[in-house]
């Protein structure tokens, strides 16, 4: 009896101890959630009293709407570009310095920079100074007998451009694929060797099927924040040019705060939180039967 | 085992690290669109002015502005000098960059904890005061001398419903400036006329000479300002009127497209592969900057911009337009406004504060331009007597007023702007001829400007 009684009060001292997130949670995240749930079946305007209007926000997303599902086939193309592509170079950097070569962590600090600078302006600005038409890119294109190309105010190039930006912040996943690398048992590349199997044969062998943990969670992480991506896009291109760039969530951006539609932008994030569901619902499926665990998974 | 549990540690340790960067990324979001602080002293005091009267008959007033560093000391200066006049009352300033102003202003306009005077820019006003009573109607009050406007200013631009619901804080009209180093012959200047014929024909043959050289620096925006004024010079009206009808035809808006195409294909302008980089920041172009690019067109307010920090010798040049046009493609509209909230306690102090700031000389003397030419007349001869305000740019202002301006009606507009943006790239990258593009906006503008009538 007693032991039972002073099991419930140290489950609430736990709770208590939890309670600053608790609370932070329910009603800092949990709350606008639901009701970013409720205004998305309403007229809500910043200013104006919501008025219940069911299903007219999703019906126009997908009937009226001229920009909406173009913009999402946008971001789709933007995340296919841009994930891949970082992730294939994250995990190329990653091997480099996963070697024993001298002055290993400055590197790693240094390649890590970008994904610090972020999206901000500065770089915005670094952007159009590379990649304009005479800009540092084009020169040297053009130095090496290549022609230019007009790389942020063509339509055909732009969003492969702002893409870019994504891959060059390829710091944390680099360091998810590094920390996957050194678990790698050094024997399983020993014995290889003396089958003697090459590098390219070990990398696809040993090393892949051995940090598929690793990738997994990296592309699972990086196709979430991809769909979501906003600041890349705003800040370099605003959208344009001839709305090449125009991704969802600058859709989402323009009609809550532009033309402070909340109870629409509500109902344009559920499509976007759909969308990514469906996505990651597949990709935890398809992963599930390639990926490896020590422990076989359950932990 | 070990190795496993170092290896879950490790896999945390790094997806924590994963976390915090999206937290990042999350962050800049919002500093992109959301804070308006930086500067020290805004916001945080909403809670400690509200009961702040209670010192004997003290009154507190809180003032919401937006700017850059010189506006904000000037402004502050300006406070200072009201309050050593008027000890009762104490002026809490709240103060910013312009990012994410209007979000929060109209976040707490519908909160009713607005500030007591705010700082707003005219085309919100429509979608302000369709939400009701949010805004004073300053004819009610005797305390602000509003004989100092322009009556027809006044009311084009700040009339709602028969409510004056804001002052001007100064005029801003759209303007070419041209580089005086580069463009040195007689036919530029602030008595010259050029018409749309003259200027492709200065363009093509400038460009001829010096393929590099392009007279014209536009973006998209610009264009778009452009052809509004072009428009208005056929018509005599905005592109829409009060009733929301279309005011120009088909074959009017398929000249002015041709015209950009035109500027295109002759050098004129650059190509919109390279301009479009510079869409709202023409000014950042190099070669604006290496007097490569002849001329721009701006509100009269942003002119220290396209002097680029003094760099650029600019001359303010007339409208384009020919000889016979109806209207004369000048806007005119203020640069800001200034009104109080409905949800102020003390309407007649704020007014007081309001009259004092934009017409009062000493007011003016300290505020000098940092909101543009100022609106009232008193406060203007003021800035002419310290030869603050050149007489160029007044007479811009006046002569603007004169040649009858084109009156922007007071309504909401929902996306109108973004569709004629659409329209002006389709046509400047060529996926669109100027007769295809001309149709389809049409119908297109016709069918917006129903459902903003049928929203009314």
């Amino acid at each position: 009896m007693k032991s039972k009684k002073k099991k419930a009060f140290s489950n609430w001292i736990g709770l208590l101890y939890v309670s600053p997130w608790l609370i932070g949670f329910l009603l800092f995240t949990l709350y606008p959630i639901l009701s970013s749930v409720y205004y998305s079946f309403t007229d809500f305007s910043i200013a104006s009293a919501p008025v219940w209007i069911g299903f007219k926000n999703y019906v126009e997303i997908f009937t009226k709407d001229k920009l909406a599902l173009p913009s999402l086939a946008i971001t789709f193309k933007y995340v296919f570009l841009s994930v891949p592509a970082k992730l294939i170079f994250a995990l190329f950097v990653a091997m480099i310095l996963n070697t024993n070569m001298k002055g290993v962590n400055f590197y790693r600090t240094v390649y890590y920079l970008p994904s610090i600078l972020g999206g901000s302006v500065a770089i915005a600005v670094l952007w159009r100074f590379l990649f304009r038409r005479d800009g540092i890119v084009n020169l040297i294109l053009q130095a090496v007998g290549l022609p230019y190309l007009d790389w942020i105010g063509s339509p055909k190039f732009a969003l492969g451009t702002v893409a870019l930006l994504a891959v060059w912040q390829f710091g944390s996943s680099m360091v998810l694929f590094l920390s996957g690398l050194k678990q790698v048992p050094q024997e399983l590349y020993e014995a290889a060797e003396v089958d003697g199997a090459t590098k390219v044969r070990q990398f696809f062998s040993i090393t892949l099927p051995m940090i598929t943990p690793v990738v997994s969670f990296n592309v699972i992480m990086q196709l979430i924040n991809g769909f979501q991506e906003f600041t890349g896009p705003y800040v370099i291109t605003s959208g344009g040019p001839l709305n090449s760039t125009y991704v969802f969530a600058i859709h989402l951006y323009n009609s809550a705060f532009k033309y402070f539609r909340t109870g629409y932008a509500s109902a344009l994030s559920w499509i976007l939180f759909m969308a990514i569901m469906v996505f990651t619902v597949i990709l935890f499926k398809f992963f599930d039967r390639f990926t490896y665990y020590e422990d076989g998974g359950k932990f | 085992m070990k190795r496993l549990r170092k290896g879950i540690a490790l896999l945390t340790a790094a997806g924590m690290m994963a976390g915090m960067m999206t937290g990042c990324g999350g962050g800049t979001q919002t500093a992109g669109g959301g804070t308006v602080s930086g500067s020290g002293q805004s916001s945080g005091q909403d809670s400690g002015s509200k009961g702040g009267e209670a010192s004997g008959g003290q009154v507190v007033l809180r003032f919401a502005w937006w700017g850059g560093e010189e506006r904000h000391n000037a402004t502050l200066e300006a406070i200072a000098k009201y309050q050593e006049l008027n000890p009762n009352v104490t002026i809490e300033p709240e103060y910013g960059g312009f990012d994410g102003y209007q979000q929060k202003l109209i976040t707490q306009l519908s909160g009713n904890s607005a500030a007591d005077i705010i700082q707003i820019d005219q085309p919100w006003l429509a979608d302000i005061n369709k939400q009701g009573d949010l805004l004073m109607d300053l004819n009610t009050s005797e305390n602000i001398d509003l004989s100092q406007f322009d009556e027809t200013f006044l009311k084009n631009c700040l009339e709602f419903d028969g409510k004056i619901v804001g002052v001007p804080t100064g005029m801003n009209t759209n303007v070419f400036l041209y580089n005086r180093d580069v463009l040195t012959d007689d036919r530029f200047g602030a008595d010259k006329i050029i018409s749309w014929e003259e200027l492709m024909e200065i363009g093509t043959q400038m460009h001829a000479q010096d393929p590099e050289f392009y007279l014209l620096n536009v973006e998209q925006t610009i264009i778009n300002l452009m052809l509004h004024s072009y428009l208005n010079q056929q018509t005599g009206e905005y592109i829409f009127n009060k009733d929301y009808e279309r005011t120009f035809t088909e074959e009017q808006l398929r000249d002015g497209f041709q015209m950009v195409v035109d500027w295109i294909d002759n050098g004129v302008i650059e190509p919109a592969e390279v301009n479009g980089i510079y869409v709202n920041r023409w000014y950042e172009n190099p070669k604006w900057i290496d007097g490569k690019l002849g001329i721009c067109q701006v509100w009269l307010s942003s002119q220290s911009t396209a002097t680029v920090d003094g760099s650029i010798d600019v001359g303010v040049m007339s409208m384009i337009r020919e000889a016979d046009g109806v209207g004369s493609g000048v806007m005119i509209r203020p640069s800001q406004v200034y009104s109080i909230p409905s949800s102020t306690k003390y309407p007649e102090e704020a007014v007081k504060f309001l009259d004092w700031l934009v017409n009062d000389p000493e007011a003016a003397a300290i505020l000098k331009d940092t909101r543009g030419v100022p609106a009232s007349a008193a406060a203007r001869q003021v800035l002419l007597d310290m030869e603050i305000l050149s007489e160029e740019n007044n007479h811009v202002v006046e002569s603007a007023m004169e040649a009858g301006a084109m009156t922007i009606p007071n309504l909401p507009t929902g996306d109108m702007e973004q569709m004629w943006l659409d329209a002006i790239q389709e046509v400047e990258y060529k996926v669109a001829s100027p007769e295809d593009k001309a149709k389809e906006l049409v119908a297109d503008f016709d069918e917006l400007l129903q459902e903003l009538k049928e929203g009314q």
